[in-house]
Parts: C-alpha cells; sequence; structure tokens
C-alpha cells in the first residue's frame, strides 16, 4: 500500500513536470511564430490622464538622484505629473537628496516620509496612496531609470477601459558584474521576453510586477488598495485585479534598467521572499480562481500554474527522492524508473524560472551576442534557486501558524562606469 | 594507469561542452547590458529631428542665416558638391527656386537614381521619375515630381507630392503635406499644420494637428442631428458581469440602442454595436468586433480586439485603438486639435473626409478608400 503511494505520487510529480515543461514550449513557440501583440505601445498623441509617480525609498542614497533625474526627463506632460518620493524610514542621505530636488522643482517632485510603521514596499505604497492624486498611478524602485518616453508608453494601455495594471520589461543594468549577474541577465531575458510577452499575446495573465507598472487608481481602489500583509504585492495584485474583472497589460517595448543582486546572499534572500509572498496569493486566491466567473479557461489554467510555480521546487526534490527510493526498492522498472527520472532530470535541466529553451529564444529575440554561451552555468543558478525555494517553502509550512513575515530589502550597488545612451 | 587515464579521459568529455560556458566567464566578450535607447520617445519625426542634427553636427555652415552666406539670386542649376566626414556625398543648391532637373550631375544620370544627400536653401522641385536613394532637406519648400520615389524628406515649410509617388522611409513637412493621387506614405510622416490625402493612397505612420483624407478640408464638425433631451438613458442589462460605478463589464454580445446615453465605460467579452445617434460620456471596449453607427458621440475611447467600424459622421474624442481592422466612415473625426488623440490599427481604412487630429499608425497597411462602400 505505502509503496502504492509512493508510485502514484511519482506520477503526479511526473504529471506536474509535463504540464509546466508544455507550458514552456508553448510559450516559447508563440514568440517565435505567433502573433505578437503591442496595441498601445505607440500612442503617441492623446489627451494624457493625471499621472502620479510613487518611487518607495528605504535608504537609496546611492541611487536615488539618477532616478529623479531620469524622470525629470520624461516627455510625459509635466502639469500632469507628480513624482512621489516615499522616503521609508531611510537613514541615510536619501530625504536629503529628495528635499533638494523637491525645492528645485516645487511643482513636481514631493515627498512623503514614513518615520515609524511596518517596513516593506506595500505597507509603504498604501501608506502614502492618499498622497498620489493621478488618475494613474506609476512605481519605480529607486534604483529604476526610466527613459524619456517610458511614462507614456506605460500610461497608453490605461485608455483600453478594461486595462487596471501595465507592466514593462526590466533589464539588468549590472549585468556585468560577475558570473550571477549574468547568469541572472540571462534569466530575466527569458521572464520577459518569452514567458510575459507570450501571456501577453495570447490574452492570459501577464503578470504586473510591482515596478516599472502602473496601476488605475480606480481600479485600485475597486480592489481594496495595496495590502500591507503580503510579501509580493505584485502578484497579488494581478490576482485580485484579474478576479475583478480587469485586465494586466504587459509591454516588452517598455524597457528600463534595473539593478540585479550581485551576491548569492541577496539573490537567496530576494527568492525567499518572492516565494513566500508568491505563496501567499495562492494560498490566498486559488478557490476564488478557479470559480470566478471573470476569468476565461484559458485565463484559469495559466493563473492557477503562475499561481503554483514555486511549488515545483519542493515536487522535483520530492520526485528524485521518491524515483530513486522506488528504484532501489526494486518497484520501479528499468523502464519505467528510467522515463521518470528522464523526466525528472529533463525538468531539471530545462530549470524553472527561466527555461534553457526560453533563455536561448530570448537571446534571439534580443539579438544578443555570445553572452548564450553562459548557458550550461545556469545549473548552478538552477540548483541554488531550487534548494532555496523548497527551504523557503518547508519554513513557510512551519510557521504558518504565527502568521508573520519578514521584509528583506535588496541590496542596491551603483553601477561603476555605465553611461545611459 | 589505467585507472589515471580513465578518469582523465571522462572528466574531459564532461567538461568539454562546456569549455564555451568557461571561456565566455573567464574572458566575457558580450557583458554589456542589453542596449535601451533612454531618448527613445515614440515620436512620428524621430527619423527627421536625427537628420537634422546629423546635418546641423557636419554642415552647420549650411544654416547660417541666409544674408551672410547665401545668394539666392544665383542661377537655377548652380550647385556646389561636398562630402560628410561619414563620406555621405552631398549636393547643395542655393538657387530661390531650383529643380533637380537643372542639376548637372542629375543630367548624366541614366538610371534616374539620385544617390546623394540633397540641400537646398530655397523652394525645391524635384524633377519626374527619379529615384532619391538619401534625404532631401529645403529651407523652404519642396514640390516633387510625378512618379518619383523619395528615400526621405524634410523642409521647413511646405511638401507637395505629386501623382504617384512613393516615400520609403519619412516625410517631415515644418508646414504641410499635400499629396496627389496615387501616392504611399511609406513609414512616417509628420508636419506642424497638416497632412492632406487624395483617393487611392496609401499611408503607414501619419502625425499632424490636422489629418485630412479627401481635399475638401473646409467640412466642419459633426453635430449631432438629435438635442441630448431626446436620448434615452441605458439601462441595466441581464448579461451584466460587473457593475462598478461607471463601468460595466458584460458578459457576450451587446447592443446600444440608437439614441441611447450613457455616462461611463462599456467593456464586452464579445461584440458591441453602438446604434446612430448614440452619446457615450466614456469608453468602449470590445473584446471582439465593434460596430459604431452613424452620428455617435463618444468622449472616451474605442478599443476593439478585432475588427472595429466607425460609422459616418462620428466623432471620437480620445484614441482608437483595434487589432483587426479599422474602418473609418466618411465625415468622422478623432481628436480635436485641442487635444490631438491616435489612430491605431494593423489595417486602416479612411472614407471621404474623415478627419484625424493627432496620429495615424497603420502598421500594416492604411488606406484612403475614398467613396467605396466600407464592408
Amino acid at each position: 500500500m505505502f509503496i502504492v503511494a509512493l508510485k502514484i505520487a511519482l506520477v503526479f510529480v511526473v504529471f506536474c513536470i509535463l504540464l509546466y515543461t508544455i507550458r514552456h514550449y508553448i510559450f516559447t513557440l508563440n514568440r517565435l511564430f505567433g502573433r505578437q501583440r503591442h496595441p498601445y505601445v505607440d500612442i503617441e498623441t492623446a489627451n494624457w490622464p493625471s499621472v502620479s509617480v510613487l518611487v518607495p525609498a528605504h535608504n537609496e542614497e546611492a541611487v536615488i538622484a539618477y532616478s529623479l533625474e531620469a524622470l525629470l526627463k520624461a516627455n510625459y506632460p509635466h502639469d500632469r505629473l507628480t513624482i512621489l518620493v516615499i522616503n521609508d524610514r531611510s537613514t541615510d542621505k536619501t530625504k536629503e537628496i529628495v528635499d533638494r530636488f523637491s525645492v528645485q522643482y516645487p511643482e513636481i517632485v514631493r515627498q512623503y516620509h514614513r518615520t515609524h510603521g511596518k517596513g516593506g514596499k506595500a505597507e509603504a505604497l498604501k501608506e502614502a496612496m492618499p498622497e498620489a492624486k493621478g488618475d494613474i498611478t506609476i512605481v519605480f524602485d529607486a534604483d529604476y531609470i526610466p527613459g524619456k518616453g517610458l511614462l507614456k508608453q506605460l500610461v497608453a494601455p490605461f485608455f483600453d477601459p478594461e486595462v487596471g495594471s501595465v507592466m514593462g520589461r526590466v533589464v539588468p543594468v549590472n549585468s556585468a558584474h560577475n558570473l550571477l549577474t549574468r547568469l541572472l541577465d540571462l534569466e530575466r531575458s527569458a521572464g520577459y521576453q518569452v514567458d510575459q510577452q507570450a501571456r501577453m499575446n495570447m490574452a492570459l495573465v501577464p503578470q504586473y510586477g510591482g515596478t516599472v507598472g502602473g496601476i488605475r487608481r480606480a481600479a485600485l481602489e475597486n480592489v481594496g488598495g495595496w495590502l500591507d500583509y503580503t510579501l509580493a504585492e505584485d502578484t497579488d495584485l494581478t490576482y485580485r485585479l484579474m478576479l475583478k474583472g480587469w485586465k494586466s497589460i504587459y509591454q516588452n517595448r517598455s524597457e528600463c534598467y534595473e539593478e540585479v543582486p550581485e551576491t548569492w546572499h541577496a539573490r537567496i534572500r530576494q527568492l525567499k521572499r518572492w516565494t513566500i509572498g508568491h505563496n501567499q496569493a495562492l494560498a490566498r486566491y486559488l478557490g476564488k480562481w478557479m470559480f470566478n466567473k471573470n476569468i476565461s479557461f484559458s485565463e484559469r489554467i495559466d493563473g492557477l500554474l503562475l499561481l503554483a510555480i514555486y511549488t515545483m521546487s519542493p515536487l522535483v526534490i520530492l520526485g528524485w527522492i521518491l524515483a530513486i527510493a522506488l528504484f532501489y526498492a526494486g518497484e520501479l522498472t528499468l523502464v519505467s524508473a528510467a522515463l521518470m527520472l528522464f523526466a525528472i532530470a529533463s525538468y531539471s535541466a530545462i530549470g524553472n524560472f527561466a527555461v534553457f529553451f526560453e533563455i536561448c529564444t530570448a537571446n534571439y529575440l534580443d539579438a544578443s551576442g555570445s553572452r548564450i554561451r553562459l548557458l550550461p552555468l545556469n545549473s548552478v543558478s538552477f540548483i541554488v534557486s531550487i534548494l532555496t525555494v523548497t527551504q523557503a517553502c518547508i519554513n513557510q509550512i512551519i510557521n504558518c501558524r504565527n502568521g508573520t513575515s519578514r521584509w528583506d530589502k535588496t541590496p542596491r550597488y551603483r553601477v561603476r562606469g555605465f553611461t545611459f545612451s | 594507469m589505467g585507472s589515471i587515464l580513465f578518469i582523465t579521459i571522462t572528466f574531459i568529455l564532461i567538461a568539454l561542452p562546456l569549455l564555451p560556458a568557461l571561456s565566455e566567464w573567464l574572458a566575457p566578450v558580450d557583458v554589456k547590458p542589453l542596449k535601451i535607447v533612454q531618448d527613445f520617445d515614440s515620436d512620428t519625426s524621430h527619423f527627421a529631428n536625427g537628420f537634422m542634427q546629423y546635418l546641423k553636427l557636419n554642415i552647420p555652415d549650411f544654416f547660417i542665416s541666409d544674408t551672410q552666406t547665401v545668394d539666392l539670386g544665383k542661377a537655377a542649376g548652380t550647385t556646389k558638391k561636398g562630402t560628410f566626414k561619414d563620406g555621405t556625398n552631398y549636393i547643395i543648391s542655393d538657387s530661390a527656386s531650383d529643380n533637380t532637373g537643372n542639376f548637372p550631375d542629375f543630367q548624366i544620370l541614366h538610371n534616374k537614381k539620385a544617390n546623394k544627400i540633397l540641400l537646398s536653401r530655397g523652394n525645391l522641385h524635384l524633377a519626374d521619375g527619379f529615384y532619391f536613394d538619401k534625404e532631401i532637406y529645403s529651407l523652404y519648400s519642396i514640390h516633387s515630381g510625378k512618379d518619383c520615389i523619395i528615400r526621405a524628406a524634410l523642409t521647413e515649410g511646405d511638401i507637395i507630392l505629386e501623382e504617384n509617388n512613393t516615400i520609403l522611409r519619412w516625410i517631415h513637412g515644418g508646414g504641410s503635406i499635400f499629396a496627389k493621387e496615387n501616392c504611399s506614405l511609406l513609414g512616417r510622416a509628420s508636419a506642424n499644420n497638416a497632412i492632406t490625402l487624395p483617393f487611392h493612397c496609401h499611408f503607414e505612420r501619419m502625425r499632424a494637428p490636422v489629418i485630412q483624407f479627401g481635399v475638401n478640408n473646409n467640412m466642419p464638425s459633426p453635430t449631432s442631428p438629435i438635442s441630448d433631451t431626446e436620448r434615452q438613458k441605458l439601462k441595466i442589462l441581464k448579461n451584466m458581469k460587473e457593475q462598478d460605478g461607471k463601468r460595466w463589464l458584460l458578459d457576450g454580445d451587446f447592443f446600444v440602442p440608437a439614441r441611447s446615453e450613457f455616462d461611463g465605460d462599456i467593456i464586452a467579452t464579445g461584440n458591441i454595436e453602438i446604434g446612430r445617434e448614440c452619446l457615450i460620456k466614456g469608453s468602449i471596449k470590445s473584446n471582439s468586433n465593434l460596430i459604431i453607427r452613424e452620428n455617435v458621440d463618444i468622449y472616451g475611447s474605442v478599443v476593439g480586439a478585432q475588427d472595429v467600424e466607425i460609422g459616418p459622421c462620428s466623432k471620437i474624442s480620445n484614441p482608437v485603438i483595434s487589432e483587426g481592422t479599422l474602418l473609418i466612415g466618411s465625415n468622422v473625426e478623432i481628436g480635436s486639435i485641442e487635444n490631438q488623440s491616435s489612430v491605431i490599427a494593423p489595417v486602416i481604412k479612411c472614407a471621404n473626409g474623415a478627419k484625424i487630429h493627432g496620429t495615424i499608425w497603420a502598421y500594416g497597411n492604411g488606406e484612403f478608400i475614398g467613396n467605396k462602400s466600407m464592408t
């Protein structure tokens, strides 16, 4: 009986793996051969709505000035633009730098100072939201350097009354720093260039990413505003909006530089935070998602797979253990064991967050050069990811009773010697 | 000894596929961040602006005041030649008015293919049937000949394109652009005042305060033939999925009866048809086909996931976006001089009298169909 249960569990794991593999193949083929949708990005002239750009900043002295300078160069009508810097309990010179800008540009740059309260971006956004008066709210992290036309591009989709949120593409600016940043550069390319744009093409569930993105104020109010008890407010918001009949839009051509973690320690902390936040959304919305009248069948399937993505790491490890245990127990024939192991090994090879053939496709679409040679080394990143996510999932289950979670800020690094063209 | 050899060979075989990766890691070749053009701003006249910067960088004397350097009384056909630093050849005409047919360089061209940048300080006329393979710039105006192919043209004044002209890349007029029949404006066309297209013209991306389809651009803006009191308020429908204030989300197809009025946004998962003489004080979104009948006034935007048809004499104040074919009926007005708008679809067909204020962008094909039937 026990052995039968193990076999059923293994079959389930393999089924899940194959499901995700098929999903990634569909996305990749769509990007290579399907119809590409960019319906809003070229809106050039319009009666542009008022916009509040929110820049949450916690100890951002190294980067905040660059970000504000770039925002002030935007070609968005300045009489409809407010930049609201949320100084979130900074202890460095962030406040002084922002003060300087708000004195110099009093009509555009304003600041909101948080001196106490819970940490975290969602909490900061929630607290400062009443100060953001614009019809559209755009959120940028403090290390982001938006281009001149990016604000218009991000606002353009909101002329569609069904659109609740918009997400642009982030591009690592510090990719040259070390092996980790180069691997993350490949991974990010696949995630945005292939996964997100394929979801957009197929009218599935492009994910609002929390930064380089915008939210319609009316939609945010409609779904209850920012929640401060989640670690992944972006995922959370994506699902809340769709449950209420608002769409999320991804715009691959709305690109912006960001910094990626430069140390494995920072990367691991970031992954843990994403895992916990994403799993919170899974627990919160799975039931509603499966039975909501506003969700189409294809959206339902894609949204389910997106919600469950971080549960795949522990499942894969479980699959390894089950397959090996059953093989040595003599309960798997050589052929079936080989098939099972092949499926799991395939998954291990193709990865989870950035499937290897998706990385190749993204590299091709970006017309990148020889960085694709690093592809085999992405196995390192994969191993770290799968172990980190599994550990985070286990900790989350163990700690679920106390219901607390801690916000870990990703460190900032000023890019050395890079000039924005 | 055998074991060591075996282990060594095995290790080499395993490491072999990793060699390119190790090489790129230890001696990086492609390490810079992916290129993002920070100054990109979606401006239709982006390339024209770039060309102007190029000229000012390469030939600044050309832009010095006429009275200092220019003898506009020079005889027609008097030209100067030169080469920019990047090796590109150019010809300058200083005459107040000149025709490229008079240029000595052009008279010897057997294939009528002009491959030099053409700069003029006066009004420039282009000879019939030429292929201008390089950019053209005039400080005053450009008047093309018939059957010309022009790569790109920029002027501070007006541009007149005679019959059967083709613009390959871009064109920008500081004044207006007047095209004649059978012209194709491929790439980008922009003007500071107006662009006028007659029948059988094709276009891709155009931007101007007034883009007029048909030569009669004195048509008044469409006005509703009925008063507001003659309209009925739209009632709540059975297939309502969500209703949040002024936003209606509807399941399936939706028909708005003629002479209805609604203050809010309408979104349907299926087709939408707006009856004639309706007033919608919000935006419309159909996830399938969208038909707007005649004399409809929409204050917001119009978005269709598939085909969109806008009936005659309708008025739309905000952007119109279709992911299929967009048919713009006769005397339709989109946007206004004060609040310019955008019209975007893969295929756009415009009828006589349609007027767009702002940008129109047919990324597949745009066509002026005259008075032909919309369907």
